[in-house]
């Protein structure tokens, strides 16, 4: 049964109903029409908000994750207010004060390779608003195994990405970038800082080419990849081939099913230091009283020294680390340190695999040791 | 020619783009040219380091895929444009 409307969406959707590539027909393949936006963080918010305010029927949340207040800068979808929220019930309450006319359902768990398939299944269009590499294979994977169309955007500080995954008449994420980075050339948001209304842009394109999809109009961009680098103000639009050899979507895929994806969600089990290689702010604070104090390393970038830092530190931000192993003595003992610890345990390991013999990473990284042993400065 | 650097890759050559006069040569010979030059954390987004580039980043000439071309054999000119664009994760 086609969908119906009421004279109130009528109005509300009346600017739609006047073009003729959407009008009445358009309306109402958009409110017949799923979306499954996995992530309501940056790129989900303002996708989020525009295929509520089109009138697209049925929205699908997915976040395991809460409010933070860091998040504010550019996770539209939430405010003060909802800081410790889960994020996809702020973000339900907010579409659907935004449009009562459509279903919006919260889907507050990780979604990973034994939940994807079954969060996904209802859905017609799936947009990759995540913000690390392992879900987008996943997702990717998803899409391909079980046909459907995936818009796809991904952000770095000033630089987006935005395209269409359709496997059945173009190339997918692995024909782009066949392989998975390693974990320690994944940064994230919360490691590597973001312009605040970069998202914005790129998610607005998202919602942009999925209403497109749902229209079946324009040029959606399958077999492109479009560029943005913000503070050039550039658009560059390249085409990529699909590759007869893609491991998931190529003439003779290996991947079948999708493969386990347990380390995307979450960042503790990411870097699983042993106890020798972990030391508190507390040991830490007592080892620097000692003749001999352990060589401090700062791995984050010069940038953020201006929050807050460690006397007598020495700077290597963790992009450099590799390159740079020769400024730091090996025979001494180092304590490496970031923002929370997370950047400082890749670093760990990099000293390690070069053969450094003494490296602890600092546990909670300088936010923990700002909140014990420098009362006034800050954390962030 | 002129290369040009995006998102993580930028970081580690600190610039955005830059001219380069060399010798005619392959995609594959610049690219170690530029990975002794900016050293292992670079050569990691380009897999020198196990022989096998650009599967993790992709290199255009002149805006198209080297895949499209004559991939890592592709051979350039000084007047080609290069970009290397890593893949992004953040949202």
């Amino acid at each position: 049964m086609s969908a119906t409307f009421t004279q109130d969406e009528i109005y509300r959707y009346s600017r739609h109903l006047m073009i003729p590539e959407v009008g009445l027909d358009g309306q109402r393949k958009l409110k017949e029409t799923s979306m499954l936006l996995v992530g309501a963080g940056g790129l989900g918010s303002p996708a989020a908000f525009y295929l509520a305010a089109a009138g697209v029927g049925r929205i699908g949340l997915v976040d395991d994750d809460v409010v933070d207040a860091s998040n504010l800068q550019r996770q539209i979808l939430h405010d003060t207010a909802h800081v410790g929220e889960l994020k996809a019930e702020s973000g339900k309450e907010k579409l659907l004060a935004l449009n009562p006319y459509i279903e919006v359902n919260a889907i507050s768990t990780c979604f990973n390779s034994e939940s994807a398939a079954g969060i996904a299944r209802d859905y017609d269009i799936i947009l990759d608003c995540t913000d690390n590499f392992a879900t987008r294979y996943l997702i990717n994977d998803l899409c391909v195994l079980t046909g459907k169309p995936e818009v796809y955007g991904a952000i770095y500080r000033f630089e987006g990405q935005v395209s269409v995954f359709d496997s059945r008449r173009g190339p997918c994420y692995r024909c782009l970038f066949p392989t998975l980075p390693p974990p320690e050339l994944s940064p994230s948001c919360s490691d590597a800082g973001v312009f605040g209304i970069l998202p914005g842009v790129i998610g607005t394109m998202m919602a942009t080419e999925a209403i497109k999809l749902a229209l079946g109009i324009g040029s959606p961009l399958v077999g492109q990849l479009m560029i943005y680098d913000a503070l050039e103000t550039s658009f560059q639009r390249i085409a990529f081939p699909k590759q007869a050899n893609c491991e998931v979507c190529g003439q003779t895929p290996s991947i079948k099913s999708l493969l386990d994806s347990t380390q995307s969600c979450g960042d503790a089990t990411l870097f699983s230091l042993s106890p020798d290689e972990r030391i508190t702010p507390s040991d830490l604070a007592e080892a620097l009283q000692k003749p001999v104090p352990p060589l401090l390393l700062d791995v984050r970038s010069p940038v953020e020294q201006q929050i807050s830092s460690l006397e007598n530190a020495v700077n290597i931000p963790l992009e450099q680390l590799s390159d740079r192993l020769d400024e730091l003595d090996r025979q001494k003992e180092i304590v490496v340190f970031c923002r929370t610890g997370r950047r400082s345990a890749r670093a760990v390991e990099i000293l390690h695999s070069a053969g450094f013999p003494r490296v602890k990473n600092l546990t909670g990284g300088i936010n923990a040791w700002v909140s014990q042993y420098q009362p006034g400065a800050f954390q962030y | 020619m002129q290369i040009k650097y995006f998102a993580t890759l930028r970081d580690i050559t600190r610039v955005s783009e830059e001219h380069i006069s060399v010798p005619e040569q392959t995609l594959e010979e610049l690219i170690q040219f530029l990975c002794a030059r900016y050293g292992r954390s670079f050569a990691k987004w380009v897999s020198c380091e196990d022989g096998g580039f650009g599967s993790l980043s992709i290199f255009l000439i002149n805006g198209t895929d080297y895949r499209s071309l004559d991939g890592l054999q592709t051979r350039l000119k000084d007047s080609d444009v290069i970009s290397l664009f890593p893949p992004i994760a953040g949202g």
